[in-house]
């Protein structure tokens, strides 16, 4: 920052004119050996009795010269009288050492005055530079100064730049304003044109001072943060038309800044001080369409300027516009104040009972020292059918936000696992499933194959070899048969049971089943006459009847015969 | 034939063991406990136990502890399991999106519409299939060879070759699908910053340097060495500093 300032008049006056002044101050209070200073008592009362102090070692060189000057002032008519004694004194001291001066006294009637006793210290030559204090006994130095040493971050604290000089400054052409990493800065008076000089007496000298700038600062970070050095250019005068120039720079400054406690509330944004939330809610109650007013204000003591913007969080169903916003904060040397109003306009265009969610922020509650949340608490408006339509009021159809801003849940359903070993694809298992199959259907085709491909031949040797089966069926029928008594039924059983194993034994057509042409395939002769004889004796036993033994006999005959006959052929 | 009823109607073993520790770990996410659920799905993990579901949540519970490489390792696993997974893909493209580097690798398309259908069922799906495919193709073969009427022979023959081509193809999903979920191809980064160095030795000069989540294409194996690759630059990385899947 670099501030180009014209020279500026400076008004000079005295504070406190009605008031007693009774002040003693010296031009050096560090002085070498034999070096010439000067003591002044300074009064504004014409009338009273002053002491010569005590000066403790110090030899009076001069003095007292006595010399007094008065003032009228007409201010609106009223009229101010200003009278002023000094007596100036001129010291040194003659040996090295540490001397003090008494107070001076005056005596006012019955009230007697005193002032500060200041300390002087005699030194041998240059030593008196080293030694001292880098800025008790000079001309003109400038200094900034915090009102706290140690704040919260956000808490709000006062740096004013003051110069100090031994003559009466003439005016201010230069001041460049260090940095400061971590704060920012507001200046109280920004359009200051005029400032004030006073008097003070700074270790028993006298100083003229002005407060050149007040800031209002607050630390965004904390930490051991420094402001650095300010710069200054003044203009004193030098006999009545000439000017010389003065400047330096000031100290730096160290300001202590404590973090705020780490429980921090997840609606906190930095705000600290005291402040209140007035919220206020015109109706709820309405028809859709209708506009709802809808207040809050924030007032109070604190870093306003921090303040975000509420945001409500109204459902999809309302229509919100921005707000109308009323900032009412004031800049004061004990920090800023006042109030933000929001004025929200909410309108809701469908039916329905809705809950708004509460509005709430944090701040940092410096007396407590802890958070404190402001809440307008949840509220509900009940939203009612319009009087002219039947609920149907939406025009568009409106879009559903969707705005996933984490990952999805786990999933909880299917806890079954499984473990490569489980995995049957190309395993033994899977080709045998394969190939069995079509080894099935292979081994099942070929069979059927072989059967197709069978020789007349092998056909009727197939036959042949059922023939003795086919015959036992019947004999089985015929038995049983006879057992009940049925002996015409059971002849015929036998006659049809020898003649069906002679038709598939000899592979012949029902047409040639005769004794004549059986005869022909049987080449034995014994088998021949017994075929012969069992065959005619089936005949004649069919038309006529028979004893039951008899029957008996023949069954076995027969049954002898098939089995013959079999083994022959 | 009965045999082959029998093998068909062996499933998938469970293991009790493993549910216990699935379910200890969801409550433990349930109550916010992410530590403790990635121990017991981890556990659950390392006893060769697997499924899209245990990867999924092992991965949200990664993600919830901050472990984002791990995450998203765990992510890639399930959605190798089951790639139709619209959660697994929702998650794994959030993480994806949290990494610093910014790679491209998005497998749109036909590729990704075969995968997402072929290899997103169980992990016998295609086993079964190829089993009952190969059971068709011999009834309808049978019929093609019986001598019967005219239409039962076209129609036979007509559904055998059908079968026999269902039979080849899942069959070679079956494989495929065996090999996608038994093998490993690809690296994630689990290490804040890892380099990727020229040559497989600490003193090598690095070639490029990525960040956790990374994934990277596994070219070779050396011994504490992967040799791998990301579009066309190619170069070595510790085995400690990243997870295969």
């Amino acid at each position: 920052m670099n501030i180009k300032l014209t020279i500026l008049s400076i008004f000079l006056y005295f504070a406190g004119l009605s008031q007693v002044e009774f002040t003693a101050s010296v031009n050096y209070n560090q002085v070498a050996i034999n070096e010439v200073f000067t003591y002044e008592i300074l009064s504004n009362q014409g009338s009273c009795q002053i002491y010569q102090p005590e000066f403790g070692g110090l030899t009076i060189v001069g003095g007292p010269y006595q010399s007094s000057s008065s003032s009228v002032m007409i201010v609106n008519g009223k009229r101010t009288q200003n009278k002023q004694i000094k007596y100036t004194y001129q010291l040194r001291g003659t040996k090295k050492g540490s001397y003090t001066i008494k107070p001076a006294q005056m005596k006012c009637g019955t009230e007697t005055h005193k002032t500060e006793p200041i300390t002087v210290k005699v030194s041998m030559g240059n030593e008196s530079q080293t030694n001292a204090a880098p800025t008790t006994n000079k001309d003109f130095y400038i200094r900034i100064s915090s009102s706290k040493s140690t704040v919260y971050q956000g808490e709000p604290f006062v740096v004013s730049l003051k110069m100090y000089s031994k003559k009466q400054p003439r005016g201010i052409e230069q001041m460049e304003f260090g940095e400061a990493n971590g704060i920012s800065k507001k200046d109280l008076n920004p359009n200051k044109q005029n400032y004030d000089t006073k008097q003070e007496i700074i270790n028993g000298v006298r100083y003229y001072t002005v407060v050149l700038k007040q800031e209002l600062c607050y630390a965004h970070k904390s930490g051991d943060l420094s402001i650095e050095p300010y710069y200054l250019s003044a203009l004193f005068n030098k006999g009545f038309f000439q000017q010389y120039r003065q400047e330096g720079y000031s100290n730096t400054l160290k300001i202590k800044v404590k973090d705020l406690p780490a429980n921090q509330p997840k609606n906190f944004n930095g705000l600290v001080g005291e402040f209140e939330l007035d919220f206020n809610l015109n109706k709820n109650k309405v028809k859709s369409g209708e506009a709802i007013d809808l207040n809050i204000t924030i007032s109070g003591k604190g870093n306003l300027n921090s303040f975000d913007d509420p945001v409500l969080d109204l459902p999809k169903d309302f229509d919100q516009f921005d707000p109308d916003i009323k900032n009412n904060v004031k800049t004061t040397s004990s920090g800023t104040s006042g109030s933000i109003s929001y004025d929200f306009v909410l309108v809701p265009t469908f039916y329905g009972d809705y809950n708004i969610p509460a509005y709430s922020f944090s701040y940092f509650d410096l007396n407590s020292k802890q958070y404190k949340t402001l809440s307008t608490g949840a509220f509900k408006i009940e939203v009612e059918k319009p009087d002219n339509a039947h609920g149907e009021i939406i025009t568009q159809k409106k879009e559903v936000d969707i705005d996933e801003t984490d990952i999805r849940y786990i999933h909880k359903n299917d806890q079954s696992t499984f473990s490569n070993s489980d995995i049957k694809a190309g395993s033994f298992i899977h080709y045998i499933g394969l190939g069995f199959p079509f080894l099935m259907l292979w081994i099942i085709l070929f069979m059927k194959k072989r059967q197709n491909n069978l020789s007349d031949e092998d056909r009727i040797k197939l036959i042949k070899k059922k023939a003795k089966k086919s015959a036992s069926k019947y004999l089985v029928d015929c038995k049983q048969l006879q057992k009940q008594g049925k002996d015409a039924d059971a002849i015929k059983e036998l006659s049809a049971g020898l003649k069906a194993f002679l038709k598939f034994k000899l592979n012949l057509t029902e047409s040639d089943l005769s004794a004549k042409s059986i005869e022909r395939y049987l080449t034995d002769e014994a088998t021949k006459s017994k075929f012969l004889s069992v065959w005619n004796t089936i005949e004649m036993y069919q038309y006529s009847p028979v004893d039951a033994n008899q029957i008996d006999i023949l069954i076995q005959d027969t049954e002898v015969l098939i089995n013959t006959i079999d083994k022959q052929l | 034939m009965k045999h082959l009823i029998l093998f068909i109607s062996l499933s998938t073993c469970i293991s009790g063991f493993n549910q216990t520790l699935i379910e200890k770990g969801n409550t433990a996410y349930e109550k916010e406990l992410y530590d403790i659920a990635v121990q017991n799905y981890m556990e659950a993990v390392s006893d060769e136990q697997k499924s899209a579901n245990l990867f999924y949540n092992l991965g949200n519970a990664f993600f919830k502890s901050n472990e984002l490489g791990e995450a998203i390792w765990a992510y890639e696993q399930a959605h190798k399991i089951n790639p139709a997974d619209q959660d697994v893909i929702f998650n794994l493209e959030f993480a994806n999106a949290l990494t610093v580097d910014k790679l491209t690798s998005e497998s749109k398309g036909i590729g990704s519409w075969l995968t997402r259908n072929i290899f997103s069922y169980s992990p016998n799906f295609w086993f079964y299939i190829s089993i009952i495919a190969g059971l068709i193709t011999v009834v309808c073969l049978y019929f093609f060879f019986t001598p019967g009427s005219h239409l039962i022979n076209n129609l036979s023959l007509f559904l055998s070759t059908l079968f026999g081509f269902i039979l080849i193809a899942s069959f070679t999903f079956s494989v495929l699908h065996k090999t996608r979920l038994t093998s490993t191809s690809k690296v994630v980064i689990i290490e804040p910053n890892a380099k990727i160095l020229v040559t497989p030795t600490i003193e090598s000069e690095t070639s490029f340097e990525l960040h956790e989540g990374a994934q990277l294409d596994i070219k070779s194996t050396q011994d504490e060495w992967y040799e791998v690759q990301l579009n066309h630059n190619s170069g070595w990385i510790l085995k400690d500093e990243v997870w295969v899947y």
